[in-house]
């Protein structure tokens, strides 16, 4: 794809720096798991922007689509526990319903009211990035004008002690701490409000096989900004771009090329201002 | 040959009803399968919810030939069910093609892969394991991370292009034929295979139980004495490309078309329905709209069918709300596949594909007495309508409000080759 995508908006945050959302969304998520919380804040704040911009986007014909890795692994657990623990073997009705990768784009469209296609795909390697390339097919088929694109990975207890494991057995007992991020992009083909706005080009994805270690550990993986998300953490690449794109959007430069690198293959998306 | 249309070179499916396309054609395939209790041999349960199991091996000859000529051959890491039934139908989908992967190596080959327990971690003993103190079996995780069903393909087949993984919960293979036409449509590939693939697993059996979604005895779509689903496992994929791509040459006819795709959200509830059918009635709208079609050009609908009450009433409510009185003939596959979960979308494509090809639609299996309340007619076990056209509609309901229609239509009367057989 070799056509630009107008950015909108963006968000983006790590564990550590969440920002807050408003009481009303306390209700509504009340039954929902970490990953969904993380991701219903991006999309959020990533919809406030805009508001507080004055604008308003209809959000009628605006897809959802997300990215994950991990994922609901940590809900998909939590159900065994329920399973293994109750002696009935039932299960938790409320686990299981949040156990599939897509209840965050459920969340989503029925918390922001967009009614236009969900997509959710799933892949280890750069899945905010896949999102994203799935967003603009999306797109530019005519399935939808502009579409919210969101990732998210949560901590993991038993991804990290996997984490752990692989690295000692490897000879390496210096474990990555694993936290959570999240970003949320609302996206077009079409200059649609009078704003300063973002071209990004891409993302151009080459991935190729590998050891399933190098999904994991991600020990290969760097990026061309050093700012923003680490290397080796499953988000981080993520957050590096969101402070590439931030880097553009407070002039620091007028266009960008983000690049990320890894055993499992490249990714590279190019940013630039058009208009201020 | 229409030149920007998504053609249908071939297609490979794999359920309880049997293995291979022509196992899936006419009512008596349809009608000579019922749920069994779940065998040991998946998984021990208590629950007594019976399921739709595919029998046999779950790799056929030529995907097991190809798997042992890939990486995944020197049984470095383990292939699941999943993995299995889709490689299954995607090398059945090939020879039907008439394509061999040498045929397609040079190609750009999209890979669009709809599953849900065919991406999770399902080493319930080794997570068990840890949490009592034991080390994880890393192997097992390594299993997971190699788990991407798109990915494998491209691996087990050599080729390269887009992959995803589309995890919509049950719409899933609807979305991921869906989203590979619009791929094709937009020069992202010269040829796609798409579909989806699901297994039964300890998982959504308990968690569809929890939430007292699952009968007891046989499904019974649209019935009014409906009490829920049964899960099935399976595979189903299509081979796809443009009328004006070279891939075309190298393939058999075409048995069909993709004509059109929909997709729309109810913004309503985590796992019911709207009840009136809102993104479904949307995403038909779409779907229609994008292809230029009007009601009248449909002759035919599998609908999602599951036999849960929310369900059949809000589908037909959406039917209702587009076709109003002129609804062509509506049935369900499942009370012969049961619920296929992220395989479901695939093969009721694949199976709609062949009714239009017969030019017949068979009743829903274990709906006797169709539900007063609802809004459109349907077909009961037992009755059979002559089509008045090759055009269908395919349709999906998921957890999360998600619903995809696909539209397609039979090329001509889908038989047996003479000249089919393995590469």
């Amino acid at each position: 794809m070799n056509t630009g995508l107008y950015l909108y908006s963006a968000s983006a945050f790590d564990g550590s720096g969440m920002p807050e959302l408003p009481g009303r969304f306390a209700r509504p998520l009340r039954r929902a798991d970490s990953l969904t919380v993380y991701s219903v804040t991006a999309a959020y704040h990533c919809l406030k922007s805009l508001e507080d911009a004055g604008l308003e986007p209809d959000l009628k014909r605006c897809a959802v689509v997300a990215g994950f890795g991990i994922g609901t692994l940590e809900t998909n657990l939590a159900f065994v526990d329920s399973l293994y623990e109750d002696e009935s073997r039932a299960g938790s009705p409320t686990l299981f319903s949040h156990s599939v990768h897509n209840t965050v784009s459920g969340y989503v469209s029925r918390l922001f009211g967009i009614y236009g296609p969900a997509f959710t795909v799933t892949e280890f390697e750069w899945p905010f990035l896949s999102a994203l390339f799935q967003a603009r097919c999306c797109i530019e088929s005519g399935l939808a004008d502009m579409a919210l694109v969101i990732g998210c990975e949560v901590e993991s207890r038993f991804m990290q002690a996997v984490h752990a494991q692989f690295l000692v057995e490897r000879g390496n007992s210096c474990p990555v701490r694993w936290t959570t991020g999240a970003s949320a992009w609302l996206v077009g083909v079409n200059e649609l409000f009078p704003t300063p706005a973002v071209l990004i080009q891409g993302p151009e994805l080459n991935l190729c096989a590998c050891k399933p270690d190098e999904l994991l550990l991600r020990l290969t993986e760097s990026y061309t900004s050093k700012e923003g998300g680490s290397p080796q953490v499953p988000f981080g690449y993520a957050l590096s771009l969101n402070s590439t794109v931030l880097e553009v959007v407070e002039g620091k430069s007028c266009s960008a090329q983000w690049k990320a690198e890894a055993a499992f293959g490249t990714a590279t998306l190019g940013v630039a201002m058009v208009r201020d | 040959m229409r030149e920007s249309a998504v053609y249908i070179l071939g297609a490979g499916c794999i359920s309880a009803v049997g293995r291979g396309l022509l196992a899936h054609k006419g009512g008596d395939a349809l009608s000579d399968v019922s749920p069994v209790p779940v065998p040991e041999s998946l998984f021990e349960t208590r629950l007594s919810h019976p399921v739709f199991v595919v029998q046999g091996p779950e790799l056929s000859d030529s995907a097991a030939r190809l798997v042992a000529g890939s990486s995944f051959g020197a049984g470095l890491y383990r292939l699941n069910r999943t993995e299995k039934f889709f490689l299954t139908s995607v090398c059945e989908a090939l020879e039907n093609a008439g394509l061999s992967p040498p045929d397609i190596k040079n190609m750009r080959v999209g890979i669009a892969a709809g599953t849900t327990v065919g991406s999770t971690f399902t080493d319930h003993v080794g997570y068990n394991a840890w949490k009592q103190g034991r080390p994880i079996n890393t192997s097992r995780v390594e299993d997971y991370f190699c788990g991407n069903l798109a990915r494998l393909v491209h691996s087990v087949l050599g080729t390269s292009g887009p992959a995803a993984v589309i995890v919509n919960a049950c719409s899933s293979g609807t979305d991921a034929i869906g989203l590979a036409a619009a791929w094709l449509r937009q020069g992202l590939c010269d040829i796609a295979l798409a579909g989806g693939a699901d297994e039964l697993s300890v998982i959504p059996y308990h968690g569809f139980s929890s939430l007292q979604l699952l009968d007891d005895n046989p499904c019974r779509p649209f019935d009014v004495s409906r009490a829920g689903l049964n899960l099935g496992e399976g595979a189903a994929c299509m081979v796809l490309a443009r009328g004006n791509s070279g891939s075309m040459r190298f393939a058999k006819d075409p048995i069909g078309l993709i004509l059109s795709y929909g997709a729309a959200s109810d913004a309503w509830h985590p796992t019911a329905p709207h009840p009136e059918g809102r993104g479904l009635s949307a995403a038909l709208t779409h779907a229609l709209h994008r292809g230029g079609l009007g009601i009248s050009d449909i002759s035919f609908i599998n609908a999602h069918g599951t036999g849960t009450v929310a369900n059949d009433l809000a589908e037909t409510a959406a039917l209702f709300s587009l076709f109003d009185n002129d609804v062509p003939p509506v049935v369900s596959t499942k009370g012969a596949t049961g619920h296929t979960l992220g395989a479901a979308g695939a093969i009721e494509a694949v199976l709609s594909l062949l009714t239009l090809s017969e030019g017949v639609a068979h009743g829903t299996r274990g709906c006797t007495e169709p539900d007063p309340a609802l809004r459109v007619p349907v077909l009961k076990s037992g009755d059979r309508t002559r089509l008045s056209g090759m055009v269908g509609i395919s349709q999906s309901l998921a957890f999360g409000g998600g619903n995809s229609v696909l539209v397609v239509e039979a090329l001509g009367h889908i038989t047996e080759d003479p000249e089919g057989g393995s590469w």
